[in-house]
């Protein structure tokens, strides 16, 4: 082993990458070769051995103190945000028994309630549909017949008039009712497939099938 | 504190914390006060900054502990912690010195310079003469035992960039160590890493 490597084995020990056989080396070389051990021996000493670190006596005295301070500090902040007079009242356990009670009795009441409308709103009855009538006064009801015993218009309001009954009494009986829409099945995977276009008849002659056997 | 809280291990005093209790976490603060304090005086080199970073280091896993991931030591966690916010100093004490510098003024007194305070221990000096971010890998890497994934993590770089970290920190703290008069009686009693 030369001085040179002294450097790089030194490197290659602390960092672990180095094993006995190398450490048997260096120190024998550093028991050998002087100027390295005047060079490397202090710094190994160093590294290995490192010195004590002598506390002040009262350090964690101070130490305590300031976590003790810190921690009142914290406590306080904690009192400022709530309050204090909310945490005087969080304080009475009889006020929590309370509040826990009052907290389940609104909730009962609440459900309660709620399952009361649910069901009112189940079974009311819907409302009766409102006959569709059309009240007329009785001088519009003679004023009607009139027009229509007339057969012609004998003045402008009788022509109105006349019109108007035409339309309501008679047109109804004109018009044809409008035809009732078919009802239809809804479309169902069994459901036959309509057939394709071009393929609405069946082909004249059926193929014979095959005779059935049965077992 | 109840004997059962010295005994019960770190998760568990970290559940007793979550309830509530205060007590736990004296446990923890005493259990690790040293490792925090040691890794924050190794990455500052300065005794008095890194009083302040360990106790704002507890005092921040304290406030943060909902965000603990009890699946990792909670060392490696208050160490993370406590690297971040050396290396956070560290970058806001540059800037400082050099807006005193650019503006001329009388910036924060050096504490090596301080007679009033200790002098600082030799090995203080040579971590202190490297780079950050090589000082805070060899300290958690030599010192803390880290494993190279975590120090990627807690210092926000690639695996490999942690290796280059650790070799070029090594090398220049050679170099510092054989530049400050190292003992010449040439005595080695080192002990070779083992693998």
């Amino acid at each position: 082993m030369q001085c040179d490597d002294t450097d790089r084995l030194i490197d290659a020990l602390f960092d672990r990458e180095a094993g006995d056989p190398e450490r048997r080396e260096l120190e024998s070389h550093l028991g050998a070769c002087e100027a390295c051990r005047r060079a490397y021996g202090p710094l190994i000493r160093l590294l290995t051995r490192p010195p004590d670190v002598v506390v002040p006596p009262d350090l964690e005295e101070r130490v305590l103190a300031a976590v003790a301070q810190a921690a009142a500090g914290a406590h306080d902040d904690r009192r400022a945000r709530i309050g204090p007079a909310l945490l005087r009242f969080a304080r009475l356990h009889k006020v929590r028994r309370v509040g826990a009670l009052a907290a389940a009795l609104a909730v009962f009441v609440l459900g309660w309630v709620i399952s009361g409308w649910w069901d009112s709103r189940a079974t009311r009855p819907e409302p009766p549909a409102r006959p569709q009538v059309v009240l007329l006064s009785p001088y519009a009801l003679t004023a009607m017949a009139q027009a229509l015993a007339s057969h012609t218009p004998t003045g402008p309001l009788n022509g109105l008039v006349q019109a108007a009954a035409t339309d309501l009494l008679i047109q109804p009986l004109l018009t044809e009712p409008a035809p009732i829409p078919e009802r239809r099945a809804p479309a169902s995977r069994y459901a036959v497939p309509e057939p394709e276009p071009g393929l609405e008849e069946w082909p004249a002659e059926v193929p014979a099938l095959p005779p059935l056997i049965r077992l | 504190m109840t004997p059962s809280d010295t005994e019960a291990g770190d998760a568990d005093l970290v559940r007793r914390t979550r309830a509530g209790s205060t007590a736990a976490y004296g446990v923890l603060v005493q259990r690790h006060l040293k490792a925090v304090y040691g890794a924050a005086l190794r990455v500052l080199c300065d005794p008095a900054a890194a009083e302040d970073v360990a106790q704002d280091t507890f005092v921040r896993a304290f406030q943060r502990l909902h965000m603990y991931d009890a699946r990792h030591p909670f060392r490696s966690w208050l160490l993370k912690i406590a690297t971040n916010l050396s290396l956070n100093q560290l970058r806001s004490r540059r800037r400082e010195h050099l807006l005193h510098q650019r503006f001329g003024e009388a910036g924060r007194p050096d504490p090596a310079d301080s007679s009033e305070l200790p002098a600082p221990a030799e090995w203080e000096r040579w971590l202190s003469q490297i780079d950050a971010s090589q000082r805070a890998a060899i300290v958690l890497f030599h010192f803390e035992g880290m494993p190279y994934a975590e120090i990627a993590q807690i210092l926000g770089v690639p695996l490999n960039t942690v290796r280059t970290l650790l070799h070029r920190g090594r090398r220049r703290l050679r170099e510092v160590m054989t530049g400050s008069g190292m003992p010449e009686n040439g005595s080695c009693n080192a002990t070779i890493p083992t693998g």
